[in-house]
Parts: C-alpha cells; structure tokens; sequence
C-alpha cells in the first residue's frame, strides 16, 4: 500500500480547504476574520464561519462520500460505468422529495432534519430495502439482479416523477428543479450535523472493506479461494455505499459525474490496490466538488449557479476521453 | 485432510446429481479426478473446497466441518484455484499474488516481512519471478494460470485443489507444472487437480478418482483405475489404452476411427 500516495491526495483536499471558502462573490481577507474586533460578528465574519466554511466543508464530505462510494460501487459490480445513484437512490430521493415539496402539511423540521431531507432519505432507503431483497438469494446478493432492479427503479421513479409534475403547480416544480441541479447552498452547520449520523459510519464500512474489494475484481471462487466472505462484503458493501450516497443525496441533491470519474481518474494516476483508490478518491471527490462549488459561486457572480450543472459541464467531456481512451476497458 | 461423506448434490432445476459415498484428500500425495465433461469432477472440487454446500453428506477439514469455519480458516488450510481465473482489474503479478496472504493480514492488509517473503518464494516456484512486474493483460494464458497458482500458494496452504491447472499450458508447460505438484507432494502438501488429461493423471498422480455422470466409477491406483473396462465403458471405442515406454503407466492415445483421407 502506497501510504505517500494517500498523503499527497490528502494535502490536495487540505489545501483547496484552505483556499476555496476566501474564493466568493463578495471579497474577504483574513484581515477582516481573524483581525481586531474579536467579539463582534462583522458581515465578513458571517460571510466567512457561517456561509463559506460549511458550505465548503459539505462540499468536501459531499464530494468525497459520492466519489468513495463510486469507488467501490464499481469494483463490487464488477462495472466501470456504476456511480453512487445507479441503484435508483437518485430517483427514489428525488421522488421522495418532490412528495414533500408537493404537500406543504409535510413541511417540517427537526432540530437539524428538514423533512425534504428525510423523505428523500426514506426514499433512498426503501429503495436500497427492495432490490437488497429482489436480489437476496440462498446463495447471497445477485450483483446483475441488484443492477437491473436498481435500473428499473430508477426507471419508475422517473415515471413517477414525471406523473406529478404534470399534475402540480409552477411554484413547487421550480422549487423541485432547483433541488434536483444539486445544491450545496446552505448556512449554519446544521445540515453538516445531520448528514453525519449515518454517512460517518456508512464511510467507515466501505473503509473497513477496501482490502476485501481488491479481492472482489476477481471471479467470486477465486475470491472465495483467498478467504474472503464474498456474500458478508457484498452486503456491506451495498448497504453502506447506498446509505452514504443516501445521506448525502438527501442534503445536496442528485450531484452527478463525482461518483463515477473521480474513481476512474485516481485508477489512472495511482494504481488498483483499493486500499489507496478508496481514501484518495475521497480526498479527490471532496476536492473536485469544493473547486467546481467554489466556480458555481463565482463565474456568473452575484447570482450563482447550481453546482449540478458545473460538475456535469466539466464531468461529461471527461467521461467522453476516459471512454475514447480505453481505459475503461482495463477498469 | 479433507473428507467428505455421502456427499448428495444436485443443482436447482436440474435432473442432474452428484454422488459420492466416500472420498478423501490426504496430504503428501497427488489425487487426480479425471472423467468426461458433465462427469462432476469440478462439482466435487467446490464442494471439497466449502465454495458450495452439497444438499446432503458432510464435508470435513482436519476433522471439522467445513461449514462451521470462516472463509479465511479455511484458506489457510486449502488452495483452491478454480477454472475460471479472471480478473476485472488488469493488477500486477505481484500484486495478484500479495493477494493470496489475505487470511494472515489485519484490517488494512499491511505485509510483514515473512508474507513478502512467502510471496517471493511462491512466485519463485512457479517460474515468475521475472514477471512480478507485469500485469495480467501481459500475460499468455499459461503465464497467467502460473501467477494465480502463485497467489494460491502464497495462502501457504496443507491441501492444494485444482481445477484443470493445465488446460492453457503446452507440454513443456505441462510437464514443469506436474512436476511442480510432485514437489509440492513430497514436502508434504496435499494435491488434488482435476485434469482431462489422463495421461498426466496416470504419470504423476498416486491415486485416481474416476467419475462419470456424477457417480465414483473407481478409484485408487492409476493402474487399477485406467484400465481397459473403465476406458471402454466411458470413452467407448474412442481411444485406444496403451503401456508409457519408460514407466509402464497406463497411457490412452486416440483411436482413428473413420478412414484416413489426405
């Protein structure tokens, strides 16, 4: 395991942590955050600890869970093109938040819990519930069943989607695309407080069984073979990279593209051991998210863009060379 | 040693079965399981290796059952290299074979100085000490099959079992391979490989299996088991049962039974 490797991507993520939250609309210099006035809490203060920093920090974590979640979703599939919302997560939250969005008797909050947020996470998780059971058989989890029910759900959910939005009224759908470009617009840290619950111990799964999804690029009786306990990985596996990507899906919105090339670039650059492509691909994730967040905040300054279409603008002709370059075919 | 008793296996949907009444692999000696395609010879060898459990009979491993034990006991106890050896990961040899001492590392999967040195000396035994650094798309069939059987051994296992290790190698190839299992066998290891290669089996191996649509047709010394009536009855008029020149092993040749044409 190549432990310099890690650090370099980890002082890559430091780095853009340091600098994206003094990159914005309005200019702050650290004169005005850290200098006199200790106690009052000037507007450049506010600006800076209770928009830039959690809006930066939710970046990172988004940014890194999706792409950590990607990672490791492509080596269990055994299927370059998967990404965190392949499984339907994607259109069950999005449906589930529409629902909320389309009643107002279901607007409600809880301490940091918003209930957009947690009906897109209930949808999340009856979805990841129903293909984890589809797919469950005697033998353990059929990856091509979970695949194609994580693809018909998505399907159904779209259809959903597209039934109520023919049916609800122009305030709630602006509302509803504005949530579905992805956002990580937010003040104050709540949102960073209830996204940690569950995506802290749902990343520290897949952490925890980096070494077994090395084993996982191989056929399952050769894995089997090594010691490894393919059906207890899979399980955990699938569970706690559709619970991250739930978490985080419920916060910021359906993020696409970080997910599927972030894993695909640290391959590139540093080898297949997932020992070093999970956690680089977590520090790379939350690094692109940030530095595309950082754009979407500035390009078209003091109106800002939803950072869904940066990472889509900048993610498709990526994904477009990874696939025109081969290196796909190798994973 | 593994044993398995009254093994009864049969696959969902299917009239096929499997039955073995009694069969062991011992340590020290080379086994090899040889009968026609559909015969069972691979079933036999999951089911030997805990990677599918028969619906009837008991398999033991050192006198446990196999089923109680967790996947990583059992890999350090047997080898198992299956036919199909794909990897979706174009990894490098030594990475491949740093794999095979998975069951001895910790959480991260860090490697001591004793698990390098047991991935040297297995990539030393199987010839590929000089393409540790090449990845697998590099390889030719043969070369590949040497590197996962590479991997296998680095688990440092008591009981090999192989399923057609030589089904990609030529002669030469072949030849090294066997002797590699002969090794093997007098440093104490236990081998079972499954071949269609009966002249191999009957060269190198001490005791033979023989099956046929899923029954133990024989078993025991080569010259017991390759004889004229067991040929006869599961390779018809086939293939012709011959003496090797140098051994006296029995030896099958293919019979030519339409009339030559040029």
């Amino acid at each position: 395991m190549n432990k310099k490797t890690i650090i370099i991507y980890a002082l890559l993520f430091c780095v853009v942590a340091v600098i994206s939250p003094w990159i914005g609309p309005e200019s702050i210099t650290p004169a005005e955050v850290f200098g006199a006035d200790a106690g009052a809490l000037t507007p450049a203060k506010e600006i800076f600890w209770l928009q830039r920093i959690p809006r930066v920090l939710l970046a990172l974590i988004a940014g890194g869970a999706l792409a950590l979640t990607g990672a490791a979703f492509q080596v269990l599939f055994r299927n370059p093109l998967v990404e965190p919302f392949t499984l339907g997560i994607s259109g069950s939250s999005s449906l589930g938040a529409f629902i909320t969005i389309l009643f107002p008797c279901l607007w409600m909050r809880w301490g940091p819990f918003s209930s957009v947020q947690l009906f897109a996470a209930l949808g999340a998780g009856l979805c990841l519930f129903l293909i984890y059971t589809l797919s469950n058989r005697p033998e353990g989890v059929s990856i091509y069943t979970l695949l194609l029910a994580g693809v018909t759900i998505s399907i159904i959910c779209s259809g959903a989607i597209l039934l109520l939005t023919y049916f609800s009224d122009p305030h709630s759908l602006v509302v509803f695309q504005h949530w579905m470009m992805g956002g990580i617009d937010i003040i104050g840290y709540q949102s960073l407080f209830s996204l940690s619950p569950l995506l802290l111990p749902a990343m520290a799964v897949l952490f925890f069984h980096a070494k077994e999804l090395n084993h996982m690029a191989l056929n399952d009786e050769m894995a089997m073979g090594h010691g490894v306990d393919i059906k207890t990985v899979r399980r955990n596996v699938f569970i706690g990279g559709g619970l991250a990507a739930a978490s985080v899906v419920s916060i910021v919105g359906p993020i696409g593209f970080v997910g599927l090339i972030v894993p695909h670039a640290v391959r590139r650059m540093s080898g297949l051991d997932q020992r070093v492509v999970l956690p680089c691909s977590f520090f790379l994730g939350g690094a692109s998210l940030a530095l595309c967040d950082t754009a979407a905040r500035t390009i078209i300054a003091p109106t800002e863009l939803p950072v869904g279409i940066i990472t889509a603008v900048i993610g498709g002709p990526l994904f477009i060379r990874l696939l025109v370059s081969r290196h796909l075919h190798k994973l | 040693m593994i044993e398995l008793r009254n093994i009864l296996h049969r696959f969902p949907g299917s009239e096929w079965k499997l039955h073995i009444p009694d069969f062991s692999i011992q340590t020290s000696e080379i086994l090899g399981i040889i009968g026609p395609n559909g015969s069972g010879k691979s079933t036999l060898l999951r089911i030997a290796a805990g990677i599918i459990k028969p619906l009837e009979g008991t398999v033991r491993l050192s006198g446990k059952k196999i089923n109680k034990l967790k996947r990583k006991e059992i890999a350090k106890k047997i080898g198992y290299l299956p036919q199909e050896t794909g990897s979706e990961y174009d990894y490098t040899v030594e990475e491949l074979v740093c794999m095979g001492r998975y069951s001895y590392t910790g959480t991260f999967g860090a490697l001591g100085p004793l698990d390098l040195k047991i991935v040297r000396d297995s990539l030393k035994s199987t010839d590929m000490e000089n393409m540790s650094e090449r990845r697998l798309s590099q390889l030719s069939g043969g070369e590949k099959k040497r590197a996962f059987l590479a991997s296998v051994l680095a688990q440092s296992p008591d009981i090999l079992l192989l399923d057609e290790p030589t089904s990609s190698l030529d002669i030469h190839r072949q030849v090294q391979f066997f002797h590699l299992l002969r090794r093997l066998a007098n440093q104490g290891m236990g081998v079972a490989v499954v071949t269609h290669d009966v002249n191999f089996a009957s060269l190198f191996c001490q005791k033979i299996v023989f099956l046929t649509n899923g029954e133990l047709l024989s078993s025991g010394k080569p010259e017991k088991v390759i004889s004229a009536k067991n040929i006869k009855h599961v390779y018809g008029e086939a293939v012709l049962l011959g003496r090797h020149p140098e051994t006296d092993d029995p030896y099958l040749l293919p019979r030519l039974l339409l009339k030559k044409t040029k």
